[in-house]
């Protein structure tokens, strides 16, 4: 035996039976949520050249490569809306805009080692493309909302507005090295060294004073009032209003409790140009959908167009939803004698119908039926011969 | 309402964090008599202390088993992983530091010089910071002997007084960066639990004030 025959690289896995089921539901369930809000389905290729994403936010390092027979480099499609870029800049640019389109397909990915975090990650999403603008933004969050109503039994979608840390950053006179320090201390609310960092910049500017208030601007409606009022005039004030304008609509259409806002969502910031929004999971110790405004992504493809979307992590929400464990074993077993396949299986039909789950029994003899039964735990036999007998077995659990 | 999880590192910050927690309010008796137990729940607050190993405090936190952690800086930067970093506790106090046999100098020469570290990222980034090329070697236990046996050139590791190092007939090199324990949460634990979490760190804030 060699030595990796019985296993699976790290990172991936197989699924089986009930976890099959449970990401098969969240699948189908945002599937035919997606058609009925008119977006069409969109499949790319599991390989695509590494050029596609050499403008990507992600790193090559998390990138899974291999060599093709001319010696080109490709990639395991690491993320859906880059592909979708592709595929709409070359073969959809005459369609009237704008597109609705949808994807259910896995990304590849690799993550640190023992970290227990997937490689191998299904994702289902949309992608809004060619008009832009406030309704767009309505429909993208609303639409994830809705996606994360029919799956998840508790979550919260928290918004933000990249333009107004990036209006403030690139008024300071710093150099890009700091800058990405500041970013990175924003997205994981470390105020002490964010603070450090800031003081010697703080007495002069606006801009520093509110920076070191972003990671604090987090929660209910009231982080509008304390934002506006640190915000210096211009762009960083007008992100705050379109944000609001956009939190008071989803209000207006009930969905107050499950929004929330966080001026603080600064990740990937040479992607995103507008509102980002990510969603959180009773249950699971990680965001399960990301989406935002991505309006410059078009312009690496030569069809510069305004662009929206998210993408829910389906096995995050799977694994939570899986917990909740039912039965896997069938309602009952038929066993049929030589000869009566036919009435066998056309019983096993009708019992279908009635909304049963049937096995057909692989064994010759009424006996070792039985015992196989026994061992599943099905408590229910019907004997196919000349009449159709019912049996109860006695199952010990 | 499911209590707040805190995932504490065991053993000199454990003590401190007993402190700070007395110190706003909270009975701490089952963490002082705590025998073999590992999740103990603190009696006049809805919260759990779990101990754990400082490395297990991040992966607990990022996973979201364990909503807050308090943890060294050290094994934040060596760890990489996402979650939030509130607060700087204040205690713990240390640093990262490149040390070397006394009076050799380190930056002469051109051969790729080896760097003996418990803590190979730290040692990666600081060296990459500079543009510098070198051999990293993993050591578990005490470092000071990599360079002592001709092992390695130098090490990257934290130093509280120096007295080891010196002991050694090691000094300091350059300075890293300096370390402390710091208050991590995990992302949607912050969002989703902001009512229990939030107040909690308010008065741990406050407390270091005084």
């Amino acid at each position: 035996m060699t030595k990796y025959q019985n296993i699976t690289p790290e990172g991936f896995h197989d699924l089986l039976f009930k976890e099959c089921e449970t990401r098969r539901e969240v699948e189908e369930r945002l599937v035919s949520l997606f058609r009925s809000h008119g977006f069409s389905e969109v499949v790319t290729p599991s390989l695509e050249f590494y050029d596609v994403f050499t403008d990507s936010p992600l790193e090559p390092e998390c990138m899974y490569k291999l060599i093709d027979a001319h010696g080109r480099i490709l990639v395991f499609r690491p993320d859906n809306t880059t592909p979708i870029a592709r595929v709409v800049s070359s073969k959809l640019k005459d369609f009237v805009p704008p597109l609705r389109l949808f994807y259910n397909q896995n990304v590849f990915r690799v993550s640190p080692s023992m970290s227990g975090r997937r490689d191998e990650i299904a994702q289902c999403g949309v992608e809004l493309v060619g008009i832009g603008g406030k309704k767009d933004d309505i429909e993208a969050i609303a639409t994830a909302i809705g996606a994360l109503k029919s799956v998840a039994p508790g979550f919260r979608v928290e918004l933000g507005h990249i333009g107004f840390f990036k209006t403030l950053i690139d008024s300071l006179p710093m150099e890009e090295i700091d800058k990405l320090r500041i970013r990175k201390y924003i997205d994981s609310k470390n105020y002490a060294a964010l603070h450090a960092m800031l003081e010697p910049f703080e007495k002069t500017s606006t801009a520093c004073k509110a920076l070191n208030e972003l990671p604090h601007l987090f929660g209910e409606e009231e982080v509008f009032e304390r934002a506006l009022k640190i915000a210096p005039d211009g762009q960083a004030t007008e992100s705050i209003q379109y944000l609001q304008t956009i939190y008071n609509t989803l209000c207006e259409m009930g969905l107050q409790s499950n929004i929330m806002i966080d001026l603080g969502l600064v990740q990937q910031i040479d992607y995103y140009t507008g509102i980002v929004f990510k969603g959180y999971m009773h249950g699971s110790g990680e965001p399960v959908l990301f989406g935002g405004r991505y309006d410059d992504l078009y312009k690496q493809f030569g069809t510069p167009m305004p662009a929206t979307g998210f993408a829910l992590n389906v096995d995050a929400v799977a694994r939570v939803n899986c917990k909740e464990v039912k039965s896997d074993r069938a309602d009952l077993v038929i066993f049929y004698d030589k000869g009566f396949a036919k009435a066998a299986f056309a019983h096993m039909d009708q019992l279908i119908t009635s909304g049963l789950v049937c096995e057909v029994s692989s064994f010759d003899t009424v006996d070792d039926t039985v015992r196989y039964a026994k061992q599943k735990g099905i408590r229910r036999l019907d004997i196919v011969s000349d009449t159709i007998t019912t049996h109860k077995l006695e199952v010990s659990q | 309402m499911n209590p707040i999880r805190i995932a504490l590192t065991k053993g000199r910050l454990e003590e401190k964090t007993v402190e700070l927690f007395q110190k706003i309010g909270y009975d701490c008796t089952p963490i002082l008599k705590k025998g073999r137990k590992l999740i103990l729940p603190i009696p006049n607050g809805n919260m759990e202390i779990v101990l754990a190993k400082a490395a297990d405090v991040i992966t607990y936190v990022e996973h979201g088993v364990c909503d807050i952690g308090i943890v060294g800086k050290d094994t934040i930067l060596e760890k990489e992983r996402s979650f939030y970093e509130i607060l700087d506790l204040g205690f713990g106090r240390c640093k990262f530091a490149l040390a070397g046999p006394k009076g050799k100098s380190f930056y002469t020469g051109y051969r790729d010089k080896c760097i003996a570290t418990k803590y190979p990222k730290v040692a990666r980034r600081f060296f990459e910071s500079k543009g510098m090329d070198v051999e990293i070697i993993k050591i578990e236990g005490s470092v000071e002997l990599a360079p002592l046996l001709g092992l390695s050139d130098a090490i990257v590791d934290i130093v509280e007084t120096g007295e080891t190092l010196k002991q050694n007939g090691l000094e300091i090199i350059e300075d890293v960066c300096p370390v402390s324990a710091r208050l991590i949460v995990n992302i949607p634990s912050m969002k989703l639990k902001k009512q229990q979490i939030e107040p909690l760190i308010q008065k741990i804030e406050l407390s270091k004030g005084e």
